[in-house]
């Protein structure tokens, strides 16, 4: 196909394809102007054109996903398939949460600006085109975008040392593993001569030494996405430095976004049997890893952010094993469960941070586990919430993170990875000491000082407790009642494997 | 072969000599009042010779990436007039898609404008 | 018909609702909330038994609710489903109808309580689990009702927690359930791997298609017994329930009289093609029941306390409905629980009035001559006392004769029909005595109330009558109903067989007597010479001590089983202490060392963080390149 055909088949309809994206872009350029033209009043307002443009991609990407639409836009560079819909929709509740969570933590730091939720809205117009990429270009442009703004956003509290030296980091190390993105597509590009994800299996008998380690550095700019050991290193820094409502959209969003890309290269671009051989050991040896050493490093902080830090990259172990066994298996729901994992881990993560801003006042974050002492005693609903997220990433049953890990770890017994299966609860084992100390803190711990309680507590917002409520209610609601995310989940991973239409 | 490159050269020399003229002209008839700004060489405000850890304003910074970022974005004309130029005629849509992403420039303009970045004071 | 999980969610959003709303709002929408949304289950649960009743066809005849699969793991596979048919129909009626009369009686009763929007949100849940229970079709969805309803006892037991007591009778009740669950918990998983499902439905079919095993069978139905047993308070699991009575008397005679403790009896019935398949498991089930009923009669002499007095008779009744699955007449077993839990939760409820009359006085010997200051009190209680003694035509009369009548016929694998209908009329005779004693120290006789407290006595308010009356006349015509009733539930157990009519006429007029005999001795022991009771007491000396002391059961489990736990649990702190302790810090802290030790590489340092980023993306080059020739 030439340029000139090429071009000449674009239309409206590839925008309307988009458009999950595209309402986001709007969206954060209506912001701006408006910032430009009313700068005095524009703050909540745009948090509201921030909510109701999320909620729009969020319900059209629910919609397309429950017809099972599949459309292919832009000479087929992206597919909003159901797998891209399901995660343009989880990443759109993730974000929706992170708003809700931000306007009263910004208005206590002074930076309630209403560039925040532009970023955020570009941010998350790129996590959407990031799963619905079907070349690496694409991708590597949805990466970047998404990556953009989050770099910026952590160091949005700009007076603050900390925040700014967080930014710094995560920029470093994010443009040093963009890098070798980009050098893997080269090399990819190199023995297979397109950059078409699912044409990228030529490469192999074509060159390859050359393939396999495209392969390779690929592997790694995802890796380095999801916090995976040995390129987790940015993780805690960042997750402490950013503001906490940055802090839950890097959790959640920018921690779920990657898993979509990173899947349907494993799954579509590198889904044969050859390949297939060489990544999933690999993977298996970084899950291992992965996973302990996240739990291991938690369980001696005692700053809860920073301890939600290490506990997201134990996460991200817990995951990958999920994906292991997907390739295991060769089964698409082994790979529902993935997803399923992911979105309650977006709600249950969301909530964690979001009880930690209801406490952060004007120039100190509750961060601490001290901060949290007598939590139980003076504000039992708050800490009731926080005790529901907790059990929840710790696994508990009936809450959705047990059913999340049951659906994994079952599946990776199916594949037969017992001993993985075996390291894998022994963390989770492991990673009970560190939330339960946090239960602990709330309530069996008395102050020191005789006081009744330390903590600061300096009013609610109403988007904050609305967060807090929802993301419990889908903890409770969407962990007993798995059947229907699970039933769009395999929708969702199913069309990975068909052919684009 | 080597007649294609005529217009180039004679591009070349056209440049060079507007840019020549133009200075002959202004030093043959303009005033000259020489300050010390105005004799170092960039005229920018800032000393070629000094100390690295010196601080000056962050405008600086802002100026310079948006010219960056205005000049990429101008440069990404250049193609679609090119590369596009058979495709132009077969529909609107491409001339739609380019004027909106000149309105997303302006957009952008039109935000740092009001921001007060272009304001040096 | 109503779906099934709106007669569910009702009360249990009634209870959200007043949990999280309440204290914006008055004690007046509260009780309205909490007994509107039991009034509105009940509606449904009478349409749904309307739309059973007019369907004629046999599959038509239940309601079934597929709300979502919880869980899918393989061959396992739980439904989160509903089933109505009629057997749920009735436990429905009686736990949504009994269940409000009682809520409305509570709003009077409990009108002066600092704690009376809790008191409504537990009433609720307790009210929502019990339906789930009811209505389950998977056994694990009926464990989660069962779990919650013991939950909400235990709330409602130690309502007052304030006072040590309580909060202790409130654990005793839960420990005590703990072992029943252990052995229900057991059971349902040797249901599983036997059958490989736990729906009740699936079960029946695969059952009929192919029968367990004997020995199978009877493991499950006693591990299954062993639950029913803690639930419903029978030998050896009984001594919770007295104690029981600790909670509001409402709660007694809602969860621990009309519904919560016949939960045993219901699983039973619900799984009655089981224990069909098992004549031993069958008959352990009958000899305990027969056992207990004689066994808690006995005690329930000697009670002075009017709601231990009551609780007794209660683990006793329940006895004869256990009696009654045993020797296989489920339906009359049921028929006794419907008509066991109208006269039990008016007797409670009439005694809750009385208590409330005399400014919470509980004794027996400290009341008396009641009848005349508390008239509609006094005339409900006397209806369901002679309901239960078994008077003809009150509803107590047919169901446990037709019992008895049943036990005498049958054939049971433990002990003989003849023993168990003798265990039977006996208990039948000390159920009466004790009533009719219960009915003469209370009402009758001179006042030996306590001056304070007498100065107070008030009949009740509408609200705590109105139920009482509605219950009385429930409890006086419920009776008639038994054809009916058998006919209702011949769809699951089948056509009663006809029974000899010189047998039924026998064992009768023998619990006519027995019942008659019963009230008429105890009229003369506490109206005409209230000397006599005295003077045997004294006669029997140590007999009497013994059985008012309970044959010092809970006394024997404290030696027994309490203290030999309680040492164990020394041996086993040690243990703990010194061996797992030391193992568990040792891990623990190596853990912790570990985790320190790593979170050096963490130095802050980019520089380093890229190195080690190096060093990651040179191991999977070497991993990934080695893989290719």
């Amino acid at each position: 196909m030439n340029f000139e055909t090429a071009v000449a088949n674009l239309g409206f309809r590839d925008l309307a394809g988009i458009s999950p994206a595209l309402n986001l872009i709007l969206a954060g350029i209506a912001i701006l102007a408006l910032d430009a033209i009313l700068p005095m009043r524009s703050k909540l307002l745009s948090a509201w054109i921030a909510l109701l443009a999320l909620a729009g991609s969020l319900f059209a990407s629910l919609h397309r996903l429950a017809v099972g639409a599949d459309i292919s836009a832009f000479n087929h560079a992206v597919r909003m398939d159901p797998f891209a819909n399901a995660f343009s929709a989880i990443i759109c509740l993730a974000s929706t949460l992170a708003v809700l969570s931000a306007p009263k933590y910004l208005k206590l730091r002074e930076v309630h600006l209403a560039e925040y939720y532009a970023l955020i809205l570009f941010s998350v117009s790129g996590m959407v085109l990031f799963g619905a990429s079907q070349d690496l270009l694409m991708m590597f442009l949805a990466l970047e975008t998404m990556s953009i703004p989050v770099y910026c956003l952590v160091g949005f509290t700009r007076t603050n040392v900390y925040s700014t030296e967080a930014s710094m980091k995560y920029f470093l190390i994010g443009a040093f593993a963009a890098g070798f993105l980009v050098y893997g597509i080269a090399l990819l590009y190199g023995a297979a001569g397109t950059v078409r994800i699912e044409d990228l299996a030529v490469g192999l008998d074509r060159a390859p030494g050359l393939f396999y380690s495209g392969m390779a550095l690929l592997l790694v700019g995802f890796l380095f996405k999801i916090g995976a050991v040995p390129f987790h290193m940015w993780t805690p820094d960042a997750y402490e430095g950013a503001p906490t409502p940055v802090t839950t959209f890097m959790a959640e969003a920018v921690k779920a976004a990657p898993f979509g890309g990173m899947l349907k290269v494993l799954f579509v671009g590198f889904g044969f049997e050859e390949a297939m051989q060489v990544w999933q050991p690999v993977l298996i040896g970084i899950a291992v890893l992965t996973m302990t050493v996240g739990n291991l490093i938690a369980l001696v902080q005692d700053d809860v952010k920073r301890m939600m830090g290490y506990s997201s990259i134990a996460h991200s172990g817990y995951i990958l094993v999920g994906v292991a066994a997907a390739a295991e298996l060769h089964s698409t729901d082994a790979l529902a469960a993935v997803l399923y994992y992911l979105f309650i881990y977006v709600l249950m993560n969301a909530g964690t941070f979001g009880v930690l801003i209801l406490f952060s006042s004007k120039d100190k974050d509750a961060n601490h586990l001290d901060d949290l002492v007598g939590l139980g005693r003076e504000r039992p609903w708050a800490a009731a919430l926080m005790t529901v997220f907790l059990l929840s990433l710790t696994g508990i049953p009936p809450l959705g993170g047990f059913f999340g890990k049951f659906y994994i770890f079952s599946y990776a017994i199916q594949a037969g990875m017992i001993p993985l299966v075996v390291i894998a609860i022994l963390n989770s084992v492991v990673s009970a000491y560190y939330y339960l100390k946090v239960i602990g803190a709330m309530y069996f711990r008395e102050p020191e000082d005789g006081a009744r309680a330390v903590f600061y507590f300096e009013g609610y917002s109403v988007f904050l407790i609305a967060m807090l409520w929802l993301s419990a209610a889908g903890v409770v609601y969407w962990g007993i009642q798995s059947e229907t995310p699970l039933l769009l989940a395999e929708q969702a991973t199913a069309s990975l494997f068909k052919p684009a239409p | 072969m080597r007649s294609q490159y005529i217009p180039v050269l004679i591009q070349l020399a056209l440049a060079a000599g507007f840019a020549g003229s133009l200075l002959v002209l202004t030093h043959l008839f303009g005033p000259s009042r020489p300050a010390a700004a105005k004799l170092s060489p960039f005229e920018c405000g800032v000393d070629p010779v000094d100390q690295a850890h010196h601080r000056f304003s962050v405008k600086f910074y802002l100026v310079a990436m948006l010219f960056i970022l205005f000049d990429i974005e101008a440069i990404f004309f250049y193609p679609w007039a090119l590369i596009f130029k058979g495709a132009i005629s077969s529909g609107l849509f491409l001339l739609i898609e380019m004027g909106t992403f000149a309105l997303v420039l302006l957009a952008g303009f039109f935000y740092i404008w009001r921001k007060g970045v272009l304001e040096w004071a | 018909m109503v779906v099934l999980r709106f007669l569910i969610l009702a009360p249990l959003a009634a209870a959200l609702l007043n949990l999280f709303f309440g204290r914006w709002w008055g004690k007046k929408t509260t009780a309205a909330l909490a007994c509107g949304s039991v009034f509105l289950s009940f509606c449904g649960a009478l349409r749904n038994a309307y739309a059973i009743q007019i369907h004629s066809l046999p599959a038509q005849r239940v309601i079934v609710d597929e709300i979502f699969t919880w869980i899918a793991v393989g061959r396992t596979v739980i439904r989160m489903d509903l089933v109505q048919d009629n057997l749920t129909c009735v436990m429905c009626l009686i736990i949504t109808g009994v269940g409000f009369l009682i809520h409305l009686y509570s709003v009077g009763y409990m009108a002066h309580d600092g704690g009376f929007r809790r008191y409504f949100i537990y009433l609720n849940l307790f009210v929502f689990f019990m339906l789930l229970l009811v209505l389950a079709d998977n056994l694990l969805v009926l464990f989660i009702g069962w779990e919650g309803v013991g939950l909400c006892s235990y709330l409602l037991i130690g309502f007052w927690h304030a006072d040590m007591k309580n909060a202790s009778a409130g654990k005793k009740a839960f420990v005590v359930n703990r072992i029943g669950d252990f052995g229900f918990l057991l059971g349902m998983l040797v249901i599983l791997l036997t059958a490989g499902t736990l729906s009740v439905t699936e079960l029946k079919s695969a059952v009929a298609l192919q029968p367990i095993a004997s020995g199978t069978a009877t493991l499950i139905c006693l591990l299954l017994f062993l639950g029913a047993a803690g639930k419903s308070a029978q030998i050896p699991l009984y001594t919770w329930l007295p104690d029981a009575m600790a909670g509001p008397t409402p709660v007694s005679a809602l969860i621990h009289a009309a519904t919560m403790v016949t939960a045993g009896v219901y699983m039973i019935a619900r799984l009655h093609f089981l224990y069909a398949l098992s004549p031993l498991a069958s008959g352990v089930v009958a000899a305990v029941g027969a056992a207990t009923a004689i066994f808690a009669a006995v005690i329930g002499l000697a009670q002075n306390d009017i709601k231990k007095v009551l609780a007794y008779s209660t683990v006793s009744q329940l006895g004869y409905m256990f009696l009654a699955v045993g020797v296989g007449a489920y339906t009359w077993g049921i028929f006794h629980l419907t008509t066991h839990a109208f006269f039990k939760a008016l007797l409670f409820l009439g005694a809750g009035s009385v208590i409330h009359g005399l400014s919470g006085e509980q004794n027996l010997q400290k009341m008396g001559g009641l009848r005349k200051h508390l008239p509609v009190t006094f005339v409900t209680m006397l209806a369901g006392t002679l309901a239960i003694a078994g008077v003809p035509p009150l509803a107590g009369f047919f169901s446990k004769d037709e019992i008895l009548v049943a036990a005498r016929l049958a054939e049971p694998a433990v002990w003989s029909g003849r023993v168990l209908s003798g265990i039977g009329l006996a208990a039948a005779f000390l159920t009466a005595f004790y009533m009719g004693r219960l009915l003469c120290l209370a009402f009758f006789g001179s006042s030996r109330v306590e001056k304070e407290k007498a100065a107070h006595l008030h009949e009740s308010p509408w609200t705590m009558t109105v139920p009482l009356m509605i219950l009385a006349i429930l409890s006086a015509i419920a009776g008639f109903g038994h054809h009916h009733f058998s006919e209702w539930l011949a769809p699951l157990f089948g056509h009663a067989a006809p029974t000899p009519a010189d047998i039924h006429d026998r064992v009768m007029w023998a619990s006519v007597a027995v019942a008659l005999a019963g009230l008429g001795l105890s009229a003369l022991f506490y109206i005409r010479s209230p000397g006599i009771p005295a003077r045997i007491a004294a006669g029997l000396g140590g007999l009497y001590r013994l059985v008012a002391d309970k044959f010092y059961v809970d006394e024997l489990y404290d030696r027994m089983a309490v203290k030999a736990v309680y040492w164990t649990g020394v041996l086993s702190h040690a243990f703990d202490k010194h061996v797992i302790d030391r193992l568990v810090n040792w891990t623990g802290g190596s853990l912790r060392a570990g985790g320190f030790v790593i979170s050096f590489l963490q130095t802050g340092n980019v520089g380093h963080y890229a190195i080690w980023f190096l060093a990651g993306v040179s191991a999977l080059l070497v991993l990934f390149t080695g893989g290719a020739p």
